[in-house]
């Protein structure tokens, strides 16, 4: 019974989890933004804490190959299919994006700050889990809308590509272009002449 | 509330803290292992339960209150008490002393009406259809020569009028800080009043009162977990009146909807803010973001407050949608999803009251008390009307202790009648057992999770880890 649900899980449902996970990191910088202001750099890399810069570097350096890529699949298709004219596919509900990513972000900090209260030694802060609510969830409205968008479009162009991928291979020809119209010199000469000379120089206005 | 505890220190205070015999941390795991082992127990008991079956329910009739349902009899005490209590919160609010202790006004609406008045509805069934004062005014007034209603309210607006009204009344109570003027709950009064039987002449009585009065929705919403129902005719006469099991009205058919959610939600989420805002988590962080906003002068406190009320909101929202449609995922069948997330929203009632019971507990059983001497006086101007002046309110039910283990035998029972009525929930929208007993494990990590919060925000102010 459980391994038919887990296995009905879809590729799709990936996504919201990868960005929850960066989404937890970014609401984790704005928590310490807003709780230390000017010394957040200062506090956030010091104790058990010092790890937190190159995770959240790490991450989002890993995020952002992930998006750029995704958006050259994105290109990709476009490129070799064209822009899709079909009917756009159905967009995932957002609301039901933020509550997966906002809750997933909040489970995350909050077992990431216990976790680092646990290495220190000191109990956990429960005005850290305020700060959490607080700051995680303009990220997960923000990743939600972005996800949405994303998603939609990468879908439809993984799909793009399939189907051009499934068709037979026809080899490289040359582009098609079209003769060009040839150019008309006598109508440009008499244009000019019919306008004469008069028509050179200053504007009227300053003449 | 917490507003008025600044000016009365009898609100919210229990005097001596109770030292823990054992550590907070202990109590928090046994609420939960309660909660674990009544999922166990549900499952075991009623875990066959599937399909129409799972939310069908014994109720019986009841001659004798179907024959005084049906009598005006009720409506006219009822309306009369209603009436009278307006009366006497914009009175006494307006004329009386503006000592919040010292003013029936404060009594009647934080004590009588907001937390006992739900409390009993939710215990016997909705009284409030009774005593509403608003609907007994516009009746007397409107009711002989109702007419049809100028105006209808949009289709699909649903109750998200309503909504905002209980989160504006919220609002006031928790994060206004002035809720404990006397003369500004009159005045509020008078001009809810002034706005309800407007909207009732306008857009209809029970049109505005199903979808934009806030208490009635309210009540109508708690008065589902009672043990009395009505049967109805096409024209809302009652023409026979059930007695049922505790609950189990929360498993029939209501309006779909975002809307119904959320005001589900805030029922949940202002309370926990009424409880977390006692606590030392809560002061720093609210300290914090006083200085941010020390721009905005007195202002910053409300605006601070009305924040964090909206934060939690959103954030029990989002939380309970998520792990609703973990269950769904889970149930491994279609189902109608908004249908679905709308029909364990109402499984969270029972919390919303054992909350509400457990967290007024104090004022239900001391504060209460304190309209007694006030009756004899209510204006404070020397009167002796009745022989309750020298009344003492009695402690004998509000020690530390007695009220911490209340709180947590409360707080633990509404959990475990959640835990149920998911589960039968779960058996009509998945209809095997099977599946219904794999979608709850979500819902019984948000019990557990909720249990233990609940508990930690209403052990801050009254005990201390011995």
């Amino acid at each position: 019974m459980i391994g038919s649900a887990v296995r009905a899980i879809r590729w799709r449902a990936l996504w919201p989890v990868a960005a929850g996970l960066v989404g937890c990191q970014a609401g984790h910088l704005l928590v310490y933004r807003l709780r230390f202001g000017a010394h957040a750099g200062a506090v956030q890399g010091a104790g058990v804490h010092a790890y937190f810069p190159q995770l959240a570097t790490t991450t989002f350096a890993v995020a952002g190959m992930a998006v750029v890529a995704g958006l050259g699949v994105i290109g990709a298709a476009r490129v070799a299919g064209g822009r899709c004219r079909g009917a756009a596919p159905a967009r995932p509900p957002v609301i039901e994006l933020v509550a997966a990513l906002f809750t997933l972000q909040l489970a995350l900090f909050a077992l990431q700050e216990a976790l680092e209260s646990a290495a220190s030694g000191a109990p956990l802060e429960p005005v850290v889990l305020l700060y959490g609510a607080a700051c995680q969830l303009p990220v997960a409205l923000l990743g939600a809308g972005a996800l949405s968008l994303f998603l939609t479009r990468f879908e439809q162009a993984v799909e793009r590509l399939g189907e051009l991928a499934a068709r037979p291979w026809t080899g490289l020809r040359p582009a098609e272009r079209g003769e060009p119209a040839p150019l008309d010199v006598l109508g440009l000469a008499a244009q000019r002449l019919a306008g004469g000379l008069a028509s050179r120089g200053p504007p009227p206005i300053v003449r | 509330m917490s507003a008025i505890h600044v000016h009365a220190p009898l609100l919210h205070g229990f005097g001596v803290r109770y030292d823990l015999p054992i550590s907070l941390a202990l109590y928090l795991y046994a609420a939960a292992g309660v909660v674990v082992v009544s999922f166990v127990m549900v499952a075991l008991f009623a875990g066959d339960r599937v399909g129409d079956r799972a939310i069908s329910y014994p109720r019986r009739e009841v001659g004798w209150l179907t024959r005084i349902a049906r009598t005006p009899c009720p409506r006219a005490i009822g309306g009369i008490v209603g009436v009278l209590g307006l009366l006497a919160i914009v009175a006494t609010g307006l004329l009386g002393s503006q000592a919040p202790t010292r003013n029936p006004a404060e009594y009647l609406t934080w004590i009588y009406f907001w937390a006992a008045l739900v409390i009993l509805s939710g215990l016997v069934g909705n009284l409030w259809t009774l005593v509403n004062p608003w609907a007994a005014l516009y009746d007397i007034s409107l009711g002989r020569r109702r007419a049809r209603p100028p105006r209808s309210l949009p289709e699909g607006l649903g109750i998200w009028p309503a909504a905002v009204a209980y989160f504006l009344f919220a609002a006031f109570e928790l994060a206004s800080g002035v809720s404990n003027r006397p003369w500004l709950v009159a005045t509020l009064a008078v001009v809810y009043t002034v706005v309800t039987l407007a909207g009732m002449a306008i857009y209809g009585r029970d049109e505005w009162l199903t979808h934009a009065e806030g208490f009635t929705v309210l009540f109508v919403l708690v008065s589902r977990f009672g043990p009395v129902e009505a049967e109805r005719d096409a024209g809302g006469s009652i023409v026979r009146v059930y007695l049922r099991p505790w609950g189990v009205g929360l498993l029939n058919p209501v309006r779909t909807g975002w809307d119904t959610v959320t005001f589900v939600i805030l029922t949940l989420s202002t309370l926990a803010f009424d409880g977390l805002i006692a606590t030392p988590a809560w002061q720093q962080f609210q300290g914090d973001l006083l200085v941010l906003l020390a721009p905005l002068g007195a202002l910053a406190q409300p605006v601070v407050r009305v924040i964090g009320m909206l934060l939690l909101s959103v954030t029990f929202l989002l939380v309970f949608t998520a792990f609703t449609r973990m269950v769904i995922f889970f149930g491994s069948r279609r189902v109608d999803q908004m249908e679905t997330i709308t029909a364990f929203a109402l499984t969270l009632v029972p919390i919303a009251l054992v909350y509400n019971a457990a967290h007024n507990y104090s004022y239900l059983v001391v504060q209460s008390q304190g309209l007694i001497p006030l009756l004899a006086d209510p204006f404070a101007k020397g009167w002796h009307l009745l022989p309750t002046q020298t009344y003492v309110p009695s402690f004998a039910l509000a020690g530390a202790s007695m009220v911490w283990y209340m709180q947590i035998v409360l707080i633990v029972l509404g959990h475990v009648v959640a835990v149920y009525l998911a589960h039968l929930r779960a058996g009509e929208r998945f209809q095997t057992a099977q599946r219904a007993l794999l979608s709850q494990y979500p819902m019984l990590l948000l019990m557990v999770m909720y249990t233990m919060t609940s508990l930690w925000i209403l052990a801050q102010p009254i005990t201390r880890e011995g």
